[in-house]
């Protein structure tokens, strides 16, 4: 079971943001789906948890069709998929531990069993002893991560990650890089990594799919788009916005 | 933190509930701790009078008018009345019910009957339901003082040939004056202003001229017992009647009103004496007038009216505090 | 030319649409806000929070105006009256105004200010910063969670805090009446109690849970409404404040005609 996209189409208004996107997510694999900003990359990623509903086009997790599903499903379906928000989205007025703790209070777990869960989530992003700071008095590299102890509380199936390193310096970069790849292969999660910070795609993911005006203009391993011919792909990667001028 | 919250939420909650129903039995008038009980009277009309209107017993607040209710037949009002328990009401006890003054509050006060016999007090069946006269407020009255100027202007119409030039003359001043005292009481109303000392002294004029018409009407009482025919007899003593009957209720409250009260009666007094006069002799009998009316209801009517009249002119030089209570400011 | 010409028929049509599209958006909002009233897991551990912060915190600033307004009433009443109309029916005016009208509209008005903006800001914050969609992907209703405990709070606590401003009104009307005018505190009682209703606090009330139950909703709506960054925050703030303001005088009008025979 897994993900799969098809002929997703979506639009703000006159503004059509997805045309016809197609995509599948592999079990146990780290997709990266690149891309500029403002393409529609989060657009997409919010659809897949019913965040957004699409305009046409089908989503399917597990083989149940998110568009379908009730209020109680769809909250069941969210406990398996954990969303990483790109500036984090902790709530600013809890704690880290009541930020980290909220999803598993919904469940209804006992009190113990919920500091339990809190206290792996946060020795995962390795955050033990963060739990009384306030969002405020943490750094963006922290509370990035406390946003995925967030999503890994559930110990949901799915993982997906919206610009986990975007404003962040290199070394943070490399240090979300890594914990993206430890959750994989700790949890064995499948991951969609949003990103258009090339060197991050190749770090952690198994295949990059590259989204451009409103469909997937490419998919397939680093090694794979790293020999690509397109020139939007190679203008893109090679960060050289001239060979992509003038092509659609 | 949180508890702390729900203690101040519910310290706040429950003082709002404390505060609010305190505050609203307090404005009702309702103290804590007194206890009350219910009376009810029972009248033709009540006026302005409305739930939470004062109850006074000589003079002093002692409840408040709890409802009013039309009786399901529609011929009489019924009011309920909280007042203070263990109140020793006054023998065969009657309700008056007066405007306090000319903004709409009013009030009911509980009286002996034998202060304000006159008044047509509705008896209820029921023994516990005191009966009850609502006053007529200042607007009412001067309808009812215009009433009178257009009866004395018929009288006079009918009178003109038997008249002397003097009681014509009499009579004409006469309704002059009401009809400005009228007009002073519209505009009274009207404007609010305090001019009531004018009305009292216009008042006294009024009563002055009619003493001096009913005195010469004594004398025109004279001549037509012997030149005036039979039906036009009953006519003018029906007019006469009627003219008294409203000259008792606008005195009741107009006099009331003013603080040359006792003055004024004076005159008054006079007036409706010289009238009581020219009736006594007709009531002995003397003359073709006195053969004819002897005895008959009408006739007794003019003199009970009279009598009502003067004996209340007499309660009020002797009590002038008991009508102040009717007062416009 | 033409465009010149059919320029205000575009605006009206535009207008019009715009309207309807708004009344529409309120109208999914409240389902939303209902079917999240269910939800009393949720909400019900919030209500205190919420409780504290629009009602009890509100105390301050509605006992000021409240305060105020009863010595203006009393001042402006008595120079009113000046003559003809006897002295205690300051006490009347101060009365009936203060319960009737300005206690819960004056309070509903403040509050407008202070509990409209803030849950406006707060919640349109949390929009653009995706908090509210954190929420959901944690598998909270937001509505349940952020606009219920509100909503509710201000049902319960606006009639609360509108006493608190009644009786506070009554009293500065009185100190006043006292200390400035000629008059005694037995007559102020007496034109206070003069044609006291107990439905004048219960007119009072109705007005003012209806009050918090609007402006928290509009609140709450402009808040989920949010889109963009800080400036449109900014933006939902204002917007909240005004209609909030705007539907308090509507409502206003509509009780006094529908209760007020
Ligand atoms: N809720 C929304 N309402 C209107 N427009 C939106 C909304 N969400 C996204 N968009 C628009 O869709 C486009 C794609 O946005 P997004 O998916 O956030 O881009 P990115 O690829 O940078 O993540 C943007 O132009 C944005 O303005
Ligand atoms: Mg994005």
């Amino acid at each position: 079971m897994s993900i799969e996209i098809r002929d997703l189409r979506k639009a703000f208004g006159p503004k059509i943001v997805l045309s016809g996107v197609s995509l599948e997510v592999r079990d146990g694999e780290t997709l990266a789906v690149i891309g500029s900003s403002g393409v529609g990359k989060s657009v997409l990623l919010k659809t897949i948890v019913g965040l957004l509903t699409p305009d046409a086009g089908t989503v399917v997790v597990d083989g149940r069709e998110v568009r379908t599903l009730g209020r109680e499903e769809l909250y069941e379906l969210r406990r398996r998929v954990g969303y990483v928000f790109q500036f984090a989205a902790l709530f600013d007025s809890m704690t880290v531990f009541d930020n980290v703790a909220m999803g598993l209070r919904r469940m209804r777990l006992p009190p113990e069993q919920v500091a339990d869960r809190v206290e792996e989530a946060l020795d995962r992003v390795e955050l033990l002893g963060y739990g009384d700071r306030l969002p405020a008095e943490l750094s963006g590299g922290q509370r990035k991560r406390v946003g995925l102890a967030r999503a890994v509380a559930f110990r949901p199936k799915y993982l997906l990650y919206d610009e986990p390193t975007t404003g962040l310096d290199p070394v943070t970069t490399t240090v979300i890089d890594t914990l993206i790849r430890k959750m994989s292969s700790d949890l064995g999660v499948t991951s969609v990594v949003i990103t258009h910070d090339m060197t991050s795609a190749y770090r952690v993911a198994g295949r990059i799919a590259m989204l451009f005006e409103g469909r997937i203009r490419f998919i397939g391993t680093p090694d794979e788009i790293r020999a690509a011919a397109d020139p939007v792909v190679r203008g893109f990667v090679e960060g050289r916005p001239d060979l992509m001028q003038g092509v659609a | 933190m949180k508890r702390r919250q729900e203690v101040l939420v519910g310290a706040t909650i429950l003082g709002a509930l404390l505060l609010g129903i305190g505050g609203t039995l307090w404005l009702k008038g309702k103290h804590l701790g007194t206890q009350e009980s219910q009376i009810s009277a029972r009248f033709r009309e009540i006026g302005l009078l409305a739930p939470g209107n004062p109850v006074k017993m000589r003079g002093v607040p002692i409840g408040k008018v709890e409802s009013v209710e039309l009786e399901p037949n529609g011929d009489a009002v019924l009011v309920t009345m909280s007042v203070k328990e263990g109140l020793h009401f006054p023998r065969d006890p009657v309700v008056l019910v007066a405007p306090k003054s000319m903004f709409g509050d009013w009030q009911a006060e509980v009286f002996p009957r034998s202060a304000f016999p006159q008044y047509d007090y509705l008896e209820s069946p029921d023994r516990h339901v005191l009966p009850g006269f609502t006053l007529p407020d200042m607007s009412r009255l001067t309808v009812v003082a215009d009433q009178i100027a257009r009866n004395l202007a018929v009288l006079t119409d009918r009178f003109g040939i038997a008249f002397t030039e003097e009681t014509a003359m009499n009579i004409r001043e006469a309704i002059d004056n009401i009809q400005e005292v009228s007009s002073k009481l519209t505009t009274l109303v009207s404007t609010q202003q305090k001019t009531l000392e004018t009305v009292g002294g216009n008042l006294e004029q009024t009563s002055r001229s009619l003493g001096a018409a009913a005195s010469v009407a004594e004398r025109a009482f004279a001549q037509i017992d012997t030149s005036v025919g039979h039906g036009e007899l009953k006519n003018m003593i029906g007019d006469m009647r009627r003219s008294a009957a409203r000259l008792d209720s606008i005195s009741a409250v107009l006099v009331a009103s003013t603080r040359q009260m006792k003055a004024t009666m004076g005159v008054a007094d006079t007036a409706f004496r010289a009238v009581a006069a020219v009736a006594g002799s007709v009531q002995r009998g003397q003359g073709t007038l006195g053969q004819l009316v002897r005895d008959t209801v009408l006739y007794s009517q003019l003199v009970d009216t009279n009598a009502q009249l003067q004996a209340l002119i007499r309660d009020i030089k002797l009590n002038p505090k008991r009508y102040i209570n009717v007062k416009v400011f | 030319m033409q465009r010149t010409l059919t320029a205000p028929l575009a605006w009206v049509g535009r207008s019009a649409t715009d309207v309807a599209a708004s009344f529409g958006r309120f109208g999914s909002f409240s389902l939303r806000v209902a079917r999240g009233g269910r939800d009393l897991g949720t909400w019900g551990g919030l209500l205190a929070t919420q409780m504290a912060r629009l009602g009890v915190q509100s105390l301050p600033i509605a006992l000021f105006v409240a305060a105020f307004t009863g010595i203006v009433l009393a001042l402006q009443a008595s120079y009113t009256f000046t003559g003809a109309v006897p002295l205690y029916f300051v006490g009347v005016l101060v009365q009936k105004t203060m319960i009737l009208e300005l206690g819960p509209v004056l309070t509903g008005l403040a509050l407008a200010g202070r509990v409209g903006a803030n849950i406006a800001a707060e919640i349109g914050t949390m929009k653009v910063t995706e908090q509210v969609d954190a929420l959901e992907t944690l598998a909270y209703d937001p509505f349940a969670y952020l606009a219920v405990p509100r909503i509710v709070a201000g049902i319960i606590m606006f009639p609360v805090v509108v006493v608190f401003a009644d009786a506070i009104g009554v009293l500065g009307g009185w100190i006043t009446a006292v200390s400035l005018l000629d008059l005694s505190t037995p007559e102020f009682v007496r034109g206070l109690q003069l044609f006291f209703k107990p439905f004048d606090v219960q007119f009072s009330l109705i007005k003012a849970a209806s009050f918090g139950l609007t402006v928290t909703s509009v609140g709450c709506f402009f808040g989920f409404g949010t889109t963009g960054g800080a400036e449109a925050v900014g933006r939902s703030t204002t917007e909240a404040v005004v209609a909030g303001s705007m539907a308090i005088l509507v409502l206003d009008a509509f009780w006094a005609a529908a209760l007020l025979r």
